[in-house]
């Protein structure tokens, strides 16, 4: 039986489902950094641009960070093909974790960049830099540097909440288990016991990584 | 309108429970952590470091589908365990930083008055700690409102799985979908608003310890 449920054909899927689940949070992660640097920004620095897009970013953040991932992947799957737009299940499932993960980055960098002293600003302004200068130059550096801790807890939860990218139909690892329950149905507990040993050795060291950078950040 | 009312008291019975029992896990969780043997040291290791390092949805499927064999529950029963064991999981890392920020000097106290350990645990440690980890857990409490959406995988009737159903009637995806959305916004911001209020007024005269 377990020599059966271990078959190759076995491994290639759980092999397909593991690249899916990385293809799938990876892409948060990326988008929602690049995405979540510039939300953060517009959340904290002071020019008209800034002040005219704050709310839109607000609304992003206050709602997307309310809603579960669940709900967003159901509604941009089922509800985009009621308006009449079909669109591929992997760009669904794409853009409902990035749109998840940028409310959550922006939070993440925007905390960052409030963290840094007011006397910086006023510091660099002193001394003549203008005020994009300052930002890219002083300010954010640091800023990243403690945005990085809560952004690898973020990055491991993604990896774990895209297990709900199943219900629209993406084939990763949460879907692959269930396709062998189909084909093995006895052997439940072996199936899903191997899934949660391979979601634990994505997730772990990231989990160890971030408090590794935890202590770092809060010794500095 | 009734069904999605049903499903949300659903979603948030099901939440507190979980609260409460993850509560309560987590302070033996922490305790463990804490302890001075090292068997209990790593029981509450392990315990933390895999269920917080794997997901709900998969943890809910293992004891829904794969105890066939052992116990058979129902979606109610495996949703309930799975929550809160989960949650226990996060909340032995809230409780132990709780434990953290309390000074050795007060156990020492209670143990100077004549007080047994387990006394001393009892009235000062474990009080004073839920004391300090309870803005954290009210945060907590609405991860798991939103987290518990997935349990609809495994037939739990709550928000989720309602809507689910009544796309399916009604054929309406954006609309359900959207008052789905609004609905879980609401539950998050209102038990939020709630539970501060709860503990602001349960916790009234002691606001400077809270802020410690």
């Amino acid at each position: 039986m377990i020599r059966e449920v271990f078959g190759l054909s076995s491994w290639q899927l759980l092999v397909k489902g593991a690249a899916m689940t990385l293809l799938l949070s990876i892409a948060g992660v990326v988008v929602g950094t690049v995405l979540g640097i510039f939300g953060g920004i517009i959340r904290t620095y002071p020019s008209r641009v800034c002040y005219a897009l704050r709310p839109l970013v607000w609304l992003w953040v206050e709602v997307f960070r309310r809603t579960p991932l669940m709900i967003l992947m159901l509604l941009s799957y089922f509800g985009l093909a009621h308006t009449g737009f079909v669109v591929p299940p992997l760009l669904v499932g794409l853009l409902a974790v990035c749109v998840y993960s940028v409310a959550y980055m922006t939070e993440n960098i925007r905390s960052g960049i409030e963290a840094i002293p007011k006397s910086q600003w006023d510091a660099g302004l002193s001394l003549g830099m203008n005020s994009w200068h300052l930002l890219v130059c002083v300010i954010m550096p640091q800023a990243l540097r403690i945005s990085i801790p809560p952004s690898i807890g973020f990055m491991q939860s993604l990896v774990k909440d895209t297990s709900v990218a199943t219900i629209i139909g993406l084939v990763e690892l949460t879907h692959v288990s269930q396709l062998l329950r189909y084909r093995f149905p006895a052997a439940g507990f072996t199936i899903f016991g191997t899934v949660l040993l391979l979601y634990f050795i994505i997730c772990y060291p990231l989990s160890w990584f971030g408090d590794h950078a935890e202590r770092k950040v809060r010794r500095a | 309108m009734d069904v999605f009312a049903r499903g949300a008291a659903v979603t948030l019975g099901v939440s507190a429970i979980a609260m409460l029992g993850g509560t309560l896990l987590g302070i033996g969780g922490a305790l463990m952590r804490r302890s001075r043997s090292w068997p209990l040291r790593a029981i509450g290791l392990t315990y933390v470091n895999l269920f917080r390092n794997t997901p709900l949805l998969i943890q809910a499927y293992l004891i829904y589908f794969g105890l066939t064999g052992l116990v058979n529950l129902d979606s109610l029963s495996a949703a309930v365990i799975a929550l809160t064991i989960n949650n226990g999981g996060y909340m032995t890392e809230i409780v132990r930083g709780g434990m953290e920020g309390i000074h050795k000097n007060e156990i020492e106290a209670a143990l100077a008055l004549g007080m047994s350990y387990v006394q001393a645990l009892g009235y000062i440690l474990i009080p004073h700690a839920l004391r300090i980890v309870y803005p954290p857990t009210v945060n907590q409490f609405v991860l798991l409102v939103l987290g518990s959406s997935v349990l609809s995988l495994i037939g739990l009737t709550e928000l989720t799985c309602v809507a689910r159903n009544l796309e399916a009637y009604t054929f309406r995806a954006f609309e359900v979908y959207i008052t789905t959305m609004v609905l879980y916004i609401l539950l998050a911001i209102l038990s939020t608003l709630l539970l501060r209020a709860v503990g602001w007024n349960f916790y009234k005269g002691q606001k400077k310890v809270i802020r410690n």
